[in-house]
């Protein structure tokens, strides 16, 4: 049989096109020649046959090995060390926060009889879960694979006298870190899934249910939820792998946090989420109507409830602040 | 693993890591990947192509070799050639080569006169073993 030209031609396709496309020509071609020498050896002046092309490209290596080969010195991938171990166990706390916030709600949604029935109520646990888990792992991956990508260094090693000091206590980022990914899920999960089982556990005094929230404005705001909780777990997952309190620590949660009150001041001017007639009501029902200044702390309450965010806000900003002033 | 598999291995290693010296000192003539490995070989050292080429290009990123393509023959030939950064690199290399050589061939001939007397001293042993489980 003949010398099997397309055979190598499709041999060096598949090694370069998983190459940087400035260096498959240059690559193919040398390659090219490196083949037409090895046969011509092998061959002498005889025509190679398919036999001998085979022979030749199963000496050469498989078309992966060739490439592992080319591309040995890269940093080939998507997450490495030291950011793989910290990818891991946030994608841990992310996905068992979501599947079990969802499940959680889920259950309380039967519970409290706010839910459809049992088929419908499992249909959309499992689509929740699907949708939410797909989402937060996309997420968590995308954020760890730029941390990788843009050489966000975990400790500062480069000399003897810049190793950074035994954390001291409560001088690691680590259980603050978590609790904030922790929340800020378990927020999500609860205004953005289950907003009805809120209202399921709003009774008044009589006995009669009444709705806190305002499900249609939760859901007509959904995407400044998100992107609360993007900015935070993004926030905390730095604080994680950074692993004590730095001053990039604190620029990071600095930004964060002022671009979580922005997102907060925003959602709670723009959307009536709580329905403050509906508390005054409530109150009403027991023995006397609010007055005065109850009256008009319970009228206000949603300007009141973004008062304590942006001052919670403020609160972890100087306590980040204050460790990070402390660790030097 | 066996004790032939654990070997080659090892040689492997051994060969992978003087392979960039003998690149850089074989280049300091022009020549193409396959002429280096034929070289290479007939000096007893296989090196395999698809280390060789790779590793040709790795060292040309780095500034040691550059190359240059021929057209003018039967086949299109890239050929490569140490550079004078190339060059300064090889020789503190090979320096350190020889150091090592020297070292390592030192320790390896004194252990292996020790090793000698301490097999003979562990078959004197075994032999007692035996005896007094006699």
């Amino acid at each position: 049989m003949p010398y099997d030209n397309d055979l190598v031609e499709r041999y060096l396709y598949a090694v370069t096109r998983r190459l940087p496309a400035k260096q498959r020509a240059d690559v193919a071609e040398e390659l090219r020649t490196l083949i037409s020498d090895m046969l011509d050896e092998r061959c002498g002046a005889l025509p190679p046959t398919q036999k001998d092309v085979r022979v030749v490209l199963t000496e050469l290596g498989t078309p992966g090995e060739m490439v592992r080969k080319y591309t040995a010195d890269e940093d080939a991938c998507l997450i490495g060390q030291p950011y793989y171990a910290q990818y891991l166990f946030v994608l841990k706390i992310v996905l068992a926060c979501v599947v079990g916030g969802i499940t959680l709600s889920s259950a309380l949604t039967v519970v409290t009889g706010r839910g459809g029935d049992g088929l419908e109520e499992g249909l959309g646990w499992l689509g929740s879960i699907i949708a939410a888990s797909s989402f937060a792992f996309t997420f968590v991956t995308v954020l760890f694979a730029v941390f990788h990508r843009k050489g966000v260094r975990v400790e500062v090693m480069g000399s003897l006298d810049d190793l950074p000091p035994v954390p001291r206590g409560k001088s690691s980022t680590r259980g603050e870190a978590v609790a904030g990914i922790v929340f800020s899920i378990a927020f999500a999960v609860v205004f953005l899934l289950f907003p009805n089982i809120l209202n399921a556990l709003c009774r008044r005094a009589d006995g009669a249910p009444f709705d806190l929230f305002d499900v249609e404005a939760i859901r007509a705001s959904a995407w400044i939820l998100v992107a609360w909780v993007l900015v935070s777990v993004a926030g905390e997952s730095f604080k994680l792998v950074e692993g004590r309190y730095t001053k990039r620590v604190f620029i990071v949660s600095l930004v964060a946090n002022v671009a979580a009150a922005a997102l907060a001041v925003f959602w709670l001017a723009n959307y009536q989420i709580v329905d403050s007639q509906a508390i005054v009501q409530a109150f009403a029902s027991t023995v006397e109507a609010p007055e005065g200044a109850l009256f008009q702390v319970l009228s206000n309450v949603q300007p009141a409830f973004c008062g304590i965010v942006v001052l919670s806000l403020a609160i972890d900003t100087v306590g980040v602040a204050a460790k990070t002033f402390k660790a030097r | 693993m066996e004790r032939d598999d654990i070997v080659s291995s090892m040689v492997l290693e051994l060969r992978r890591g003087t392979l960039v010296m003998l690149a850089l000192s074989r280049l300091r003539e022009p020549a193409y990947g396959y002429a280096l490995v034929k070289s290479l070989a007939d000096h007893g050292i296989p090196i395999e192509a698809n280390t060789l080429y790779p590793l040709m290009r790795r060292l040309e990123a780095q500034g040691l070799l550059e190359s240059e393509w021929d057209h003018g023959g039967s086949k299109p030939r890239k050929y490569y050639r140490t550079t004078p950064e190339g060059l300064h690199v090889l020789r503190a290399v090979e320096e350190q080569w020889r150091v090592l050589c020297e070292g390592v061939n030192g320790l390896l001939r004194a252990d292996g006169e020790t090793v000698g007397e301490s097999c003979a001293d562990a078959a004197e042993q075994g032999k007692d073993d035996e005896d007094a489980l006699r």
